[in-house]
């Protein structure tokens, strides 16, 4: 069996998904150059902050068209919080930028509401409803509680949607296509049932 | 539903003894009088079984000049195993600083407001995010006035404050943690007064930190309108267990993770 890759930009939080996928007993790698994502046998694109810096340094790094194709070879990817909008058409953070459009999403603001006191950036533990089974969700009860940390995200109706999050409105939480998934949350940061997650990602 | 939080916060110092020179954990009163908890590593385990929303640790050894480099390692081998989300501030003067930090692992990164550097905050926030940058409010009230700051103190009225807060926002903040600094370790309770102050005028999410002595400390600022609460003498102190105090909460009606 092959390694799981982790997309490693600058502007991101590669480590920490590689500490926990390490320690659930895979062989994982950061990886940054054409060879090594096309070797992966998993990939994980991980991302925090702007969609501008993820989207530059991908061009930088010669990495639009090789993620591109990872995405349609068959072999399992995961984006996770800027990686999962790094998959989608476009993203109102930034509509100058192109994203890779290899799942059917855009990504808006999620509005705040004050008077219910919820505010934006939408950071802490909020519960994700299942939408649709899977098996990334495999032992993981529905409604669970995962860390989001984030001002944007997939708000429209969208038919990649396997699971949904509330937050002043549902968005979708979970976003999935055959082999190509994107979360919103950081399973990495989600203790027992983000790691859980990352396993069953990596199982498949 | 989005949960509220409770964030265990310490502030770190290099061990004193003499075979240890890792990190240690200490809580204050008035952010001095130290008084250690344990070895860094070892405490940041224990947040993560007792169910930590988040953990915030603040470098107490070099608070305004540069990053400390020891720091940093030591942080990179603490969070290692955990998949808790890491709040880290502490000599954060430059947008490499916080790369550094994000690097190894830190959700978010923690500056002050004592500087006002505006111009790095933005730098930060559009690098990594809004979501990545807290600004930390550290300030005490005294003849109906606000003073932010520790050692530099800038007096405000509340208007000022206001504006203060607002420019912190626009700056690119995700996050206020908002700091009495003459509550820290007292117990007396949280400064809700403020907190509404602040609530009022910003639609980012507020921490409040300092001064929960008791369960109904946690409530009041809840049902204020505190995203989160950062507490460090009430979880070490006491006789008080952190996932006690999450069921109590949520049978008081707290939405929380219990």
């Amino acid at each position: 069996m092959g390694y799981v890759g982790i997309v490693d930009f600058k502007s991101n939080n590669a480590s920490s998904v590689l500490n926990v996928v390490a320690s659930l007993g895979y062989d994982a790698k950061l990886v940054k150059s054409v060879f090594e994502i096309e070797n992966s046998a998993h990939l994980i694109i991980p991302g925090v902050g702007h969609i501008d810096s993820l989207v530059t340094e991908m061009d930088q790094l010669s990495l639009r068209e090789c993620l591109t194709t990872y995405a349609k070879s068959g072999k399992s990817l995961l984006g996770i919080c800027l990686g999962q909008h790094l998959l989608g058409r476009r993203s109102e953070e930034s509509l100058s930028v192109k994203t890779l459009g290899v799942l059917d999403f855009e990504v808006n603001r999620i509005p705040a509401n004050l008077e219910m006191d919820l505010r934006v950036p939408h950071v802490g533990w909020n519960s994700v409803k299942i939408d649709k089974e899977n098996t990334i969700f495999q032992g993981i009860p529905d409604q669970s509680d995962f860390y989001f940390s984030h001002s944007y995200g997939i708000t429209k109706k969208c038919n990649a949607t396997l699971a949904s999050t509330e937050h002043s409105i549902r968005f979708t939480s979970v976003a999935g296509v055959d082999n190509v998934y994107g979360v919103q949350f950081h399973p990495e940061k989600s203790q027992k049932v983000g790691r859980r997650l990352l396993e069953n990602f990596c199982r498949l | 539903m989005l949960k509220r939080r409770l964030i265990p916060k310490y502030l770190a110092r290099k061990s004193t003894s003499a075979s240890n020179q890792d990190f240690e954990v200490c809580v204050s009163r008035g952010y001095s009088n130290l008084k250690m908890i344990g070895s860094m590593r070892s405490q940041l385990k224990i947040c993560e079984s007792n169910k930590a929303d988040e953990i915030l640790i603040v470098n107490a050894m070099k608070t305004c000049e540069n990053l400390d480099l020891e720091f940093v390692k030591s942080i990179e081998e603490s969070i290692r195993l955990l998949s808790t989300p890491i709040i880290v501030g502490g000599g954060i003067n430059s947008l490499n600083d916080a790369a550094a930090l994000v690097g190894v692992g830190v959700d978010k990164v923690v500056c002050g407001v004592s500087g006002l550097n505006h111009a790095l905050h933005s730098e930060i926030a559009n690098c990594f995010g809004s979501q990545a940058l807290s600004i930390s409010v550290d300030y005490s009230l005294a003849d109906n006035n606000i003073y932010v700051g520790y050692s530099t103190k800038t007096q405000h009225d509340i208007e000022s404050f206001q504006n203060l807060i607002k420019r912190i926002v626009d700056s690119g903040a995700g996050e206020i943690i908002l700091n009495r600094i003459d509550y820290d370790g007292t117990k007396q309770g949280l400064d809700l007064e403020t907190l509404k102050i602040v609530l009022s005028c910003v639609s980012i999410p507020i921490v409040a930190s300092s001064g929960a002595g008791k369960m109904e400390h946690f409530v009041s600022a809840f049902e204020t309108g505190a995203d989160g609460i950062a507490v460090g003498t009430y979880f070490t102190k006491l006789d008080q267990s952190p996932l006690q105090l999450r069921s109590r909460l949520f049978n008081a009606g707290v939405n929380i993770r219990a």
